[in-house]
């Protein structure tokens, strides 16, 4: 099952984002700063065979198209920030769907880190109630993956390989045993990885800039790695003859969007 | 020694007691013949959904009447743009154990009122027959363009 994550900073991208999703033949797409959700359905479905359907959830900031019914996703947990869907689809293995937009550290007091901690032990907290460890979390999460939020015990807990990954979970100064994510976006960075040098370019005038950040990420918990192909995973910088990127590769922002769509399939 | 008692069964034995135990006809299988109207309901569903592109689309909601005598299957229009707004279309009753006769219930419009009124099916074709009176109806048609409208279709 393939999946699209996009902020598509509440531009109208309704006309790209069919192309993308058509020819690479995605089931879930997942937008954050979509403010329009109807108007993205109604585009998404002017081409697509197969139509999408837009799930109920109308408290969370992000937005999720299915083009299976709703009756195949029901809603775990869903708050401003984070929603939990349980994915049952007939003769697939059971999986959570976590999805999320933090907020960003540039605007408001809120720390986005503090917030990763709240969600990451509400995901811990779903993931024993209904009995699943297969849970994929993707969003923007406002961090990089080497920031506290997401590498942090506390956060994500998300690390840079599978191997560490499959050790489930660790002790953390032997007082908490703390689950880890997998984090396949420490490998898309800079430019002898993969793709573009991150997935959201930002320059600045501090002592230290990135210029590149890996906001958009996705997360696989050890239970699920098995059905997840690193090679799968892509930051996606043109559909065919349609760039998303300018002439310096940076992503077009004033047409499209600052954050560039991440592309990943799971064979469940 | 092997105690004739104690050794485990072969698989020829277990699949011989596993018959023996299972006191069940062997030829339980679905009803052939009629097509039940929980089928025609959800594919009717489904084809709103694709005549609207999804902004309108049908739901099948199935409950019991009567201390469990019938079923009872809800058809609700339902528009993903008004907040998931929910619209009960029709409802639809059959004996839980036989597929017809099966009463629908459906709102219908009058010399310009609105009166609830009942049809019946002895069959699949009936039931179909029915299904298409009560989608072709003004009201059905209005409360679907009206939903559509809202949902910002052109």
């Amino acid at each position: 099952m393939k999946f699209l994550f996009w902020n598509i900073k509440k531009n109208p991208v309704g006309a790209i984002l069919s192309k993308i999703v058509e020819h690479h033949e995605v089931e879930v797409v997942i937008l954050a700063e979509c403010p329009d959700p109807v108007a993205i359905l109604i585009d998404l479905n002017s081409v697509a065979e197969t139509l999408f359907h837009l799930t109920d959830d109308q408290r969370t900031r992000v937005v999720i198209y299915t083009r299976f019914p709703r009756e195949y996703t029901r809603t775990a947990h869903s708050d401003f920030y984070l929603t939990i869907r349980q994915l049952r689809l007939p003769r697939k293995s059971e999986i959570l769907l976590a999805a999320t937009h933090l907020p960003s550290k540039l605007f408001g007091n809120e720390d986005p880190s503090e917030i990763a901690s709240r969600m990451a032990a509400k995901i811990s907290e779903v993931e024993r109630e209904l009995g699943i460890s297969k849970t994929v979390l993707v969003g923007d999460l406002n961090m990089n993956p080497f920031d506290r939020g997401v590498v942090g015990a506390n956060g994500f807990h998300a690390v840079m390989t599978r191997t560490i990954a499959r050790r489930q979970r660790r002790m953390v100064r032997k007082e908490a045993s703390r689950s880890f994510f997998y984090n396949p976006m420490w490998g898309r960075f800079g430019d002898t990885t993969e793709g573009p040098p991150g997935t959201y370019y930002r320059p600045g005038t501090s002592f230290i800039e990135y210029f590149w950040h890996i906001h958009d990420q996705v997360l696989i918990r050890p239970d699920l790695l098995d059905s997840f192909d690193d090679k799968s995973l892509r930051v996606l910088t043109e559909c065919g003859e349609t760039k998303l990127v300018g002439k310096t590769g940076i992503p077009a922002q004033s047409r499209l969007s600052d954050h560039l769509p991440l592309l990943f399939a799971l064979t469940t | 020694m092997t105690n004739k008692s104690s050794r485990k069964m072969s698989l020829a034995e277990r699949v011989k007691k596993k018959r023996t135990d299972d006191l069940w006809p062997e030829d339980i299988a679905a009803g052939e013949g009629e097509v039940p109207p929980i089928t025609i309901l959800k594919q009717q569903a489904s084809l709103l959904g694709r005549r609207t592109r999804n902004l309108i689309e049908a739901e099948v909601e199935t409950g019991t009447s009567d201390y469990q005598r019938f079923l009872r299957h809800t058809l609700f229009l339902v528009a993903p743009a008004l907040n998931f707004y929910r619209h009960a279309l029709l409802e639809v009753e059959h004996d839980a154990t036989k597929l017809y006769p099966a009463t629908i219930k459906a709102s219908r419009s009058r010399n310009g009122s609105s009166k609830q009124q009942t049809l019946r099916a002895k069959n699949s074709n009936e039931f179909k027959k029915a299904l298409k009176e009560v989608f072709a109806d003004d009201e059905t048609k209005k409360t679907i363009g009206s939903l559509l409208a809202q949902s910002g279709a052109n």
